[in-house]
């Protein structure tokens, strides 16, 4: 393999790389906001939807020019392909991570059932984060068998979103019947929520691109 | 015309070149720039060997090429009646598609030029050259042991790296490569395009290929030739993801050639 | 059956029905070739086996055991030397020699010594079978010795170390091998660096022009012209107007070497021609000029063919007659020439003198002198593929 494709194939990754730790970075800090019940600490996820998009492009537009003067192969084919979609998940995550800090800081306050609404968060984005960070980490994964339990921790913990998420609809759509005056702040909880869960199938959606990439078959998305 | 701060090692200007009575290339103009590769490319008979050809004069050899225009190297037209041509192509070595050692030892294949020019004398500078040019040209480690053996013993592969050595022995600064791997399996034609990525920092290159991947993988700018004429000139890049010119693209994407 | 047939046909794809007619007929040419290869070599056969049974006996000759008497009457008249009734059984030209001998040897003065003393050529040829003059009580003679088991057959040396002769038994390719070897060295001296180096100019320096190409012409007929011509060219040009003695090696070497130059020529452009442009391309590109391509890469390529062409050419010089003959190197030459300037003659020419004589003994010595021209010639030949073979550089 010549040096500059080989060079072009490790700066894409890592650029990748880059973006998908930034995201689990917010997601942590979100975290551990709102395990110190520091809700105000939620205002210093500092990413932006703009910031990622700029980034993206430039990966996008390396991965042209790559698939034009190298014509890769196999592999090296099926891991640009992906990587390809990657980059655009990625954005939506951030841009999800980010909503979610900013509409939950904005609608939390002492009036709301607080305590049933982080029984539930922290675990919701305890999941998405690991799911999220798992996926990620399947990028410099080269072993199959790891990529296979990887891949199926990811589901496990999209599926606890899943389940996590719908409990906490069914308790807050109650609270909402009895709280009529605070449905709007409830709503919007449950909308800051709901971008955790989808955090978790984007998750696996990149899980898929990265098992396509590195074992073959067809892309699936989900 | 693209605007960089790359320095311009040879200026093709208006180059006009006749076999007889056909005109096989029309005003030709173009900067080909120092220490990066130069990729040649467009369908057969499109004019591409020869104009690489007039840049080291052997279409001098031929009687009845007539040629008008001008190529500066260095700031002098190699075509004035005062530069001997012989003179040119020790500063401008040429690699041929088909691997030509001449029917010599390894030893003497890289050290016949050198003398002859005066480069060297016989002896330890001799031998110093000639193992720098095969260490510079990858084939030292497989041929140390046996410099006397005939050059035909090589490989295709290994042939070729020693008309490299050949060439880089004799001091050049420009290397001029017509189809180097042409002629040879995947695998040679590998280290040969490392090689040439390696070369570059020392010496401007400028490479004929029908092999479109090729000028895509190693060269820094592009020439896209049809019918004798210069159609685009640009980086590499921008030629096989935006060309400028329809033609540049039918052939790039395969529709023509 | 005919059912059995048609399901063969049925159940093989490859079934062509042409193919038949196909085989019989490359299987008939290859007949015919075949035949005409076994005609070639049966013709060469006859002619090998009557030449070499002609021959044989000319390499051993007959000498009868005598006692010669050494004195002064002897040597003033040498018949005297034997008894009355060996004089015509031994050979005049031995009996000749003896003054010679006894100077060698001043011992041998006074004394009467048993020798072998070569036969007469008559005496041998009964011997040996063939058609003989000797009278009835010369053959009694020479029976009642050959009983007494006075008569020996001796390998002829006589015939490798003494010139032509008039006298049969004395006669041998001594003087016609010196000279050709001497016409044959002016030969390559001359015809083979005028012939490389027109060669070399015509294919590597010459451009293409009108004129080369007419010269090439010429000299592509003049390979093809008649031998005698060149002897006449010869004749007028080297012996008239230059003035050099008649049948010297030296005019018949130039007179072959004008012959054998087309030869060369034409030999040595192919061999310059098989080099391959790439070799040229890849020094000119070098920076080297013409002469350093030519001299260093291209004439050693072409040295093999070079070497080889000339070989052949000298082959057939060598048992070139025609030329020579006008130029007079029929001559009778009993000695061997010391300078290319004395008469000489060459050993197809001398083969020609001698197929014309009389004397039985001739035939034998004349296809005894084939058998050794043809050796030389197949020698050459043979020499000629070795040295390509040794020199053959691969690339």
């Amino acid at each position: 393999m010549l040096k500059p494709y080989e060079a072009k194939l490790q700066n894409i990754k890592d650029e990748i790389s880059k973006i998908g730790v930034d995201v689990v970075d917010s997601l942590e800090l979100s975290l551990r906001a709102l395990e110190d019940k520091k809700i105000d600490d939620l205002k210093n996820v500092l990413i932006t939807e703009k910031k990622l998009l700029l980034r993206s492009n430039e990966i996008d537009n390396i991965i042209v020019t790559t698939l034009a003067l190298y014509s890769p192969e196999a592999k090296d084919l099926r891991q640009l392909v992906s990587y390809l979609k990657i980059t655009n998940e990625l954005v939506r995550t951030g841009s999800n991570a980010k909503d979610f800090a900013k509409m939950f800081k904005k609608s939390y306050s002492d009036d709301l059932n607080t305590s049933m609404i982080l029984e539930y968060a922290i675990p919701l984005l305890r999941s998405a984060l690991l799911s999220l960070q798992t996926s990620i980490s399947i990028l410099d994964e080269t072993n199959g068998k790891h990529i296979e339990e990887k891949y199926h921790r990811v589901v496990v913990e999209e599926s606890k979103t899943d389940d996590l998420y719908l409990m906490i609809e069914k308790n807050i759509l109650k609270l909402i019947s009895k709280n009529l005056d605070l449905s709007k702040e409830y709503f919007d909880i449950l909308s800051a929520l709901r971008r955790l869960e989808k955090i978790a199938d984007r998750a696996v959606s990149i899980a898929n691109l990265l098992h396509f990439a590195q074992v073959g078959g067809d892309i699936v998305q989900s | 015309m693209i605007a960089n701060d790359n320095k311009t090692k040879i200026e093709v200007k208006n180059l006009n070149l006749y076999y007889g009575v056909n005109q096989a290339l029309f005003d030709i103009t173009a900067n080909l720039y120092e220490n990066k590769i130069t990729a040649l490319i467009g369908p057969s008979g499109c004019g591409k060997s020869t104009f690489l050809r007039c840049i080291n004069r052997m279409n001098d050899l031929i009687p009845i090429v007539k040629i008008d225009g001008q190529i500066i190297i260095d700031t002098k037209n190699i075509y004035d009646k005062d530069v001997d041509e012989v003179s040119v192509r020790k500063k401008i070595g040429m690699v041929f598609q088909q691997p030509n050692p001449f029917p010599k030892s390894i030893y003497d294949n890289v050290a016949y030029a050198p003398l002859k020019h005066g480069i060297v004398r016989k002896g330890k500078d001799c031998d110093a050259l000639v193992e720098y040019s095969l260490i510079k040209s990858g084939l030292w480690n497989e041929v140390k042991d046996k410099l006397n053996q005939p050059g035909t013993s090589l490989s295709g592969g290994q042939q070729q790296r020693l008309c490299i050595a050949r060439t880089i022995a004799i001091k050049p600064e420009v290397i001029l490569m017509d189809e180097p791997t042409s002629a040879l399996d995947p695998i040679s034609t590998e280290k040969i395009e490392a090689l040439m990525l390696e070369l570059k920092q020392d010496y401007t290159i400028i490479t004929v290929t029908h092999n479109m991947q090729q000028a895509a993988r190693v060269a820094d700018y592009t020439a896209f030739f049809h019918l004798g004429k210069l159609i685009e000139y640009d980086e590499t890049e921008t030629i096989f993801v935006n060309p400028h010119n329809k033609k540049t693209e039918d052939y790039i994407t395969g529709r023509f050639g | 059956m005919i059912r059995r047939k048609k399901q063969k046909i049925n159940n093989n794809p490859f079934y062509d029905p042409n193919l038949k007619a196909r085989h019989t007929s490359a299987k008939r040419f290859k007949k015919f070739t075949l035949t005409s290869l076994i005609f070639s070599i049966a013709f060469l056969g006859f002619f090998l086996f009557d030449i070499i049974g002609k021959g044989i006996p000319a390499f051993h000759v007959a000498y009868i055991q005598v006692d010669v008497t050494y004195n002064e009457k002897s040597l003033d008249d040498t018949r005297f030397a034997v008894d009355k009734k060996y004089r015509d059984v031994v050979s005049r030209a031995w009996l000749r020699d003896i003054p010679l001998l006894v100077k060698e040897n001043p011992n041998f003065m006074n004394t009467t010594l048993t020798t072998w003393v070569l036969a007469d050529d008559q005496v041998d040829q009964y011997l040996k079978g063939h058609n003989h003059k000797l009278k009835e009580n010369e053959i009694a003679f020479v029976d009642e010795l050959n009983a007494q088991g006075l008569i020996e057959r001796k390998f002829n040396t006589i015939f490798f170390t003494n010139g032509d002769s008039k006298i049969p038994e004395y006669a041998g390719l001594f003087s016609a091998i010196v000279g050709s070897i001497l016409t044959l060295i002016i030969t390559m001296v001359v015809a083979f660096p005028i012939g490389v180096m027109t060669a070399i100019y015509l294919e590597e320096f010459a451009g293409d022009n009108k004129f080369t190409r007419f010269i090439e012409i010429n000299i592509n007929n003049l390979a093809a012209i008649p031998a005698i011509l060149f002897g006449l060219l010869g004749l007028a040009i080297f012996i008239n107007l230059f003035g050099i003695p008649r049948s010297s090696p030296l005019v018949g070497g130039l007179t072959l070497a004008l012959m054998t130059l087309p030869i060369i020529i034409v030999s040595s452009r192919a061999a310059l021609r098989a080099v391959p442009d790439s070799i040229r391309q890849a020094g000119y590109g070098l920076g080297l000029n013409k002469i350093q391509v030519t001299k260093d890469h291209v004439l050693p390529l072409a040295f093999p063919g070079i070497l080889t062409g000339s070989i052949l050419g000298l082959a057939h010089a060598m048992g070139e007659t025609a030329p020579l003959i006008i130029i007079g190197m029929i001559a009778f030459i009993p000695d061997a020439p010391s300078t290319v300037t004395q008469a000489a003659t060459v050993m197809p020419a001398q083969l020609f003198t001698w197929a014309g004589m009389p004397e039985g003994m001739y035939i034998e010595k004349t296809a005894a002198g084939i058998m050794v021209l043809l050796t030389i010639l197949i020698s050459l030949n043979t020499i000629a593929i070795y040295l390509r073979k040794k020199f053959e550089v691969k690339w």
